[in-house]
């Protein structure tokens, strides 16, 4: 990462162009399996996002004082800290939001986004850019589990965040509720980020041709 | 050698932060946490027997079971206890008639069902209690015979309950009013969580009167 990419652009980042699930296709355990509702998948990803946080943060001030060797071992380490924290504290002051997404929280330990944005950003930059480097990436990731979240539940449920949208004489899709429903969704919410990409790079692609025309004309 | 020490420095103070962090979160919250399972486990025994109450607990064993009072009389059993369900543990509240003849109420704590099927054994048996609750415990003309219910508790002639002797078995495709004492009506498309809840209870019921037994037939 040069340190010439300005502050905004590394927080843009996490939310479109790096997008964790939508790009990188990351963290996929949780997205596929805790969004049956938009709550689940708010809760999730803040407290994803808080983990990336602390972590980021922690990791990018140690990042001198921590041999090569064991940097991974010490990555985990902290990561599951700072999980732990998040999983006693929830229990104890979120228990409806805990048990319905029960043991995914302690397995955000193993969220291949945490520790990839600590090996690949957050031991290489400041502790600044690293923050906001994790929150761009955290933001993301809710975002996205969210929308997966309310698109399900309102197939699935007829509601979003508990409040009915669908007209009583709705019958519920059950099936976008279970895994099958988890897969069907992301799937064309991936389809749709792909196509929006495409036709961004051929715009651009477009732009730099009519650029070269223009240069050669003068 | 200098690297080595300088490795195993780092995991040991990276370590030693990690816990001492982690046990001051834990001092903080293992003792909300306790109250929120006790809260939760109280308003399922005001949920299963409604009403000013008193309990005094029976404990033995991990397994914990309440008598409830109403000043001296007794109004029943509650027992917390779980078994396995379809994917998970499923917990669950079961509330007793003082002679512990009759199951006269459920609660499911916790399940991993699946969601829209499954999962209807926690839905059915709480809608259940709510009208027994309502009618006096005994649910005559408000069950409409017509509404489909996934999975049917305590739902047989007028003033009768499902049987508390550990018989209790699953049956599929009769009406609600020819279900006997010890039938409990299966959810369409989830016969294993139906199977599952229906298991539990027997064992359930079976433990407690084990319990009792042991402790001189207490009633």
């Amino acid at each position: 990462m040069s340190k010439k990419t300005s502050i905004a652009t590394e927080f843009l980042k996490g939310l479109w162009d790096q997008n964790p699930v939508l790009r990188a296709l990351l963290g996929l355990c949780p997205t596929l399996a805790v969004t049956t509702s938009a709550v689940n998948g708010l809760g999730m990803g803040a407290a994803t996002t808080f983990v990336l946080l602390c972590a980021s943060l922690m990791i990018s001030l140690l990042r001198k004082a921590i041999p090569s060797q064991v940097r991974i071992a010490s990555f985990i380490v902290v990561i599951a800290t700072f999980v732990t924290i998040v999983d006693l504290s929830m229990k104890a002051v979120l228990p409806e939001l805990s048990k319905s997404l029960g043991a995914f929280i302690p397995l955000i330990v193993v969220n291949c986004l945490i520790l990839g944005r600590q090996e690949a950003f957050a031991s290489k930059n400041g502790p600044f850019r690293a923050l906001v480097d994790g929150l761009g990436m955290g933001v993301g990731f809710t975002l996205t589990l969210t929308l997966l979240g309310a698109v399900r539940e309102v197939l699935g449920n007829g509601t979003v965040f508990g409040f009915q949208v669908m007209p009583g004489s709705f019958e519920p899709w059950i099936v976008m509720i279970l895994p099958a429903g988890a897969f069907l969704t992301l799937g064309l919410m991936l389809g749709v980020a792909n196509s929006i990409n495409q036709k961004r790079e051929q715009a651009a692609l477009q732009q730099a041709r009519l650029a070269t025309i223009a240069t050669k004309e003068a | 050698m200098k690297t080595t020490l300088q490795m195993l420095a780092t995991l040991i103070v990276v370590g030693m932060f990690s816990g001492g962090a982690l046990s001051l979160v834990n001092d903080w919250a293992s003792p909300l946490i306790e109250a929120n399972q006790a809260k939760i486990r109280d308003e399922a025994i005001r949920f299963l027997v409604p009403g000013e109450t008193t309990e005094e607990v029976v404990a033995q064993d991990g397994l914990t079971a309440w008598k409830v009072f109403t000043g001296e009389e007794l109004q029943g059993w509650v027992l917390q206890y779980s078994g396995n369900g379809f994917q998970d543990k499923i917990d669950i509240m079961i509330a007793l008639d003082p002679e512990r003849q009759e199951i006269r109420g459920l609660k499911v704590l916790d399940d991993s069902e699946t969601p829209g099927l499954g999962t209807w054994i926690r839905l059915n048996a709480d809608h259940e209690a709510a009208l027994t609750a309502k009618d006096d415990r005994n649910l005559g003309d408000e069950v409409d015979d017509s509404k489909n219910y996934p999975l049917q508790f305590f739902a047989y002639g007028e003033g009768q309950h499902l049987s508390a002797a550990g018989d209790l078995k699953v049956v599929k495709g009769k009406k609600r009013s020819q279900l006997g004492t010890t039938e409990v009506q299966s959810i369409t498309a989830a016969t294993i969580s139906s199977v599952a809840i229906v298991d539990i209870i027997n064992g359930a019921v079976v433990k407690l009167n084990e319990l009792l037994a042991a402790q001189g037939g207490v009633s």
